[in-house]
């Protein structure tokens, strides 16, 4: 079992990602609804993958990964967001996410893209 | 025949003598620079000059001097005619050639010279009871005939002016032809005795009656205006003779110098201060009225300051300046610069359409006060200024007087004209500091008078009150198109700020809704798979329909905020318009979700309603809150705080009272008082409305206050007074 993180302040949004992955059996899924909750989450149980969140009332999901890319480079970082700004994109990128996804977005190509990072794991 | 002694005739000629002195001296005193004074107070003189004469030939005995004196007055006699033609060409405006008068002075001078000879008459002997009366020389027949021709002239002139002239001028005509008319009949009554008719000047006495009627013409309907000059010189003139008169009796009572001496002075010494007392009685009895009207309009002038309707006030003014006034008409022009006009605004009684008559900039009427015009130019201490009024009788007088070029005459016909055409006697001008807002014109007073200078002084001060009055309305629209523009601007500006906030505010529902649905579809797909109940859906379905509700709320709210505030007023719960005002707030400031500030409410549960609008107020809190929140974004998110504490204001129970503080630091002092002032802005962003916004909303619509302080060490402290909703709930 991959240790998962959802850090998603949109409780709705967040359940059903939780659902959708549960279902796929492969990942143990922690949820955190706010940016200081999840950098939390991920000092003391060292999730493997995040599913990340961007825009946040707390903290921007951009901080949180910059964050995690100190605590640890091999995270692997999903980005969802609702933004369509082109910057964060790049700027997601650059900072090594894994993937990218806009919300609302194909859950058939989520859960694929999150059974790609698992893989890339070991 | 009855007969009259002669000491009647003595008499008749000082009476004469004496009305016709003062009414020369006073027609004069009044204003010698008008031509039309002058020549009448000549004509006054001459007839002066043939009663002294008259008179003093009848109380002589002696042959020679009496015979002297007879032929002295007759030299009045001979300026008699010449300077009344002059003076009724002028009265009437008539133009004609300077010889006439000329060859009409030279035949008086001509008469002068032979008035001592023989040819002029001859042979003084007693006839009637007149104990020397002169016969009739050869000159004499000339001289009576040019007297008959040129007097019945200028009666036939006066005659037809009286026929073809209206209104006060009509008047003023008929006064003089009158008197005058009755004056030569009476003075005609002498030529009897010249050509040995046995009638004698039995009507001597009536020509004073000239004087009676000129003077009632001159007090009763202005002519001339020398009323407060006549009042003031028979005052001068009682008090003396009482002065001198009291030292007088005492002398022949007691026969003694030295008491009448010291009376005499003493009477002299207080009699200026008694003149000067009974100058103002009599000022203001023949002023009581118009003294009284001024007050009124005076008074009425001040009350339009509350006026902030442009048609309210200038239908008001018309009336008023009528009411007050006595005036029958009145119209009030205001200057329209877009059309360079003067635009007809109000009449009264004739009530015609606004903007139908309109006077351009090049009209005479507006031109004439648009720039300093030699017109209206006067003297007075400090300086030339410029009358703000002008009538049709100044431009009457004017025209006559000399020195005046042909433009100006030009020029004051075209006024005259246009006063004319709205049958106006008069035109004020509205000015404020300099600048021509309007004009007011003014059309005959009800009682057939003149407009006296006080008339005139109350007319120009009610004008300038009317015309700060515009002014003010003026700036009132201003004032009011920058607050449209300005609460227009916030809308737009709200709008700006949803924008951004829209795209998540409606995106995030949307996708949440377009991934439950996904997510189910794929259910149901796996449903032949592994066979799921129904009921495992509920739950997802209750997310799709909690986020289309989201969606509504939202569009709700969008929808309405830019509707038009309407300012209607009613009951509001403190409670729903905080509620409002947060909802919208977290709206506006979505990503933060208000950043985790601590809202603190604390007023009684059965705090009144209040009076009140709920999208201004609504728009106030909301402002507030905005504020304080990015006043506070510095901190800590647990040290954010918002209280609102709230009750009946202590020192006026119809108020409550709101006390909105945050925990953002404050605001440096010298800020404090800027605030709300229109664009004034700290924060580097927004348009520095907001507050000026807020005190608008809380004072002029809802004419309650706001405030603000700083706590120290904390925050600030908006101190907000609404008024208490009275009405039924």
């Amino acid at each position: 079992m991959i240790k998962l993180l959802i850090v998603e302040d949109e409780s709705a949004m967040r359940q059903l990602l939780a659902q959708v992955l549960t279902e796929e059996g492969r990942y143990e899924i922690v949820e955190a609804d706010c940016g200081a909750r999840g950098l939390e989450i991920i000092k003391t149980q060292a999730p493997r993958i995040v599913i990340l969140d961007i825009k946040m009332p707390d903290m921007s999901g951009m901080d949180v990964l910059k964050k995690i890319r100190q605590l640890d480079e091999t995270i692997r970082v999903i980005i969802i967001t609702i933004l369509t700004d082109m910057s964060f994109e790049v700027g997601a990128e650059r900072l090594g996410a894994y993937d990218f996804f806009r919300k609302p977005f194909d859950i058939q190509a989520f859960k694929n893209a999150v059974a790609e990072a698992a893989d890339s794991l070991s | 025949m009855i007969f009259i002694p002669l000491s009647y005739y003595a008499f008749s000629g000082l009476v004469n003598f004496i009305t016709a002195i003062s009414i020369a001296f006073m027609v004069l005193y009044k204003n010698p620079k008008i031509p039309t004074n002058r020549i009448f107070s000549f004509f006054s003189f001459s007839v002066a000059f043939w009663s002294f004469f008259y008179f003093i030939w009848l109380l002589t005995s002696d042959k020679n001097l009496a015979e002297f004196y007879f032929r002295t007055c007759m030299i009045g006699v001979f300026y008699m005619p010449s300077l009344f033609i002059h003076f009724v060409d002028n009265l009437l405006m008539i133009k004609r050639d300077k010889k006439f008068y000329a060859i009409n002075y030279l035949l008086s001078i001509a008469f002068t010279l032979t008035v001592y000879s023989s040819l002029y008459g001859y042979k003084p002997e007693q006839y009637l009871m007149f104990p020397y009366w002169l016969r009739p020389g050869i000159v004499f027949h000339f001289a009576i005939t040019h007297f008959g021709v040129i007097v019945i002239y200028s009666f036939y002139l006066l005659h037809r002016a009286v026929k073809n002239a209206k209104g006060i001028y009509k008047n003023q005509i008929l006064y003089v032809y009158l008197g005058t008319g009755i004056g030569y009949m009476a003075g005609s009554t002498n030529y009897f005795c010249w050509y040995r008719i046995s009638i004698p000047p039995f009507l001597n006495i009536f020509v004073s009656l000239y004087v009676a009627f000129v003077a009632y013409a001159i007090i009763k309907h202005h002519l001339m205006d020398i009323r407060l000059a006549a009042g003031k010189m028979g005052i001068a003139l009682s008090v003396y003779s009482i002065a001198c008169g009291i030292p007088f009796v005492l002398y022949s009572l007691i026969h003694t110098k030295l008491a009448p001496l010291a009376t005499f002075a003493v009477l002299c010494g207080i009699a200026p201060y008694v003149i000067s007392m009974l100058e103002d009685k009599f000022k203001h009895r023949i002023y009581r009225d118009e003294f009284a009207r001024q007050e009124l309009l005076t008074l009425a002038g001040k009350t339009t300051i509350e006026i902030t309707e442009m048609d309210t006030l200038t239908d008001w003014a018309v009336k008023t300046v009528c009411n007050l006034q006595d005036i029958s008409a009145s119209y009030l022009f205001l200057d329209r610069p877009a059309k360079q006009k003067c635009v007809l605004h109000a009449g009264w009684p004739n009530t015609i359409p606004r903007g139908l008559l309109g006077f351009g900039y090049d009209d005479a009427i507006v031109h004439c006060f648009a720039q300093p015009c030699p017109l209206l130019k006067e003297k007075k201490e400090g300086g030339t200024r410029y009358r703000n009024v002008i009538t049709l009788s100044d431009i009457e007088q004017s025209l006559k007087l000399a020195g005046i070029t042909s433009e100006m005459k030009k020029r004051m016909r075209y006024l005259a004209k246009d006063l004319n055409n709205l049958k106006a006697q008069a035109a004020v001008a509205l000015r404020f500091k300099q600048k021509l807002l309007g004009l007011l014109i003014l059309g005959d007073k009800k009682n057939g008078k003149m407009y006296t200078p006080e008339d005139l002084d109350t007319l120009v001060r009610f004008a300038e009150d009317i015309a700060a009055a515009v002014r003010n309305i003026h700036l009132y629209d201003e004032l009011k198109d920058a607050q449209a523009k300005l609460i227009q601007e916030e809308k737009w500006a709200t709008l700006g700020r949803l924008g951004t906030s829209t795209k998540h505010e409606l995106g995030t529902p949307v996708a949440i809704i377009n991934m439950y649905t996904q997510n189910l579809l794929l259910k149901l797909k796996d449903q032949h798979k592994k066979s799921q109940p129904l009921e495992t859906f509920a739950k997802d379905i209750q997310t799709i329909h909690d986020q289309a509700s989201r969606i509504i709320n939202v569009i709700q709210i969008i929808h309405q905020l830019p509707k038009e505030a309407q300012e209607k007023m009613g009951p509001l719960r403190l409670d729903d318009i905080i509620d409002k005002s947060f909802e919208l707030a977290t709206f506006q400031t979505y990503w933060e979700n208000l950043g985790g500030t601590e809202v603190e409410r604390r007023w009684p549960k059965d705090l009144p309603p209040i009076k009140g609008n709920m999208v201004h107020l609504q728009g106030t809190f909301l402002n507030l809150i905005i504020n304080s929140y990015q006043a506070m974004e510095k901190i800590d998110s647990e040290k954010r705080k918002i209280t609102i504490e709230a009750g009946v204001d202590p020192y006026q129970s119809k108020y409550i009272q709101i006390r909105f503080s945050d925990t953002g630091g404050g605001i440096p002092d010298d800020h404090l008082e800027k605030i709300f002032e229109y664009q004034y802005t700290t924060k580097g962003k927004g348009l520095g409305m907001g507050l000026f916004l807020c005190k608008y909303f809380v004072e002029k619509i809802h004419n309650g206050t706001i405030s603000v302080e700083n706590i120290p060490g904390k925050g600030v402290c908006f101190i907000i007074d609404l008024p208490v909703w009275e009405g039924p709930l």
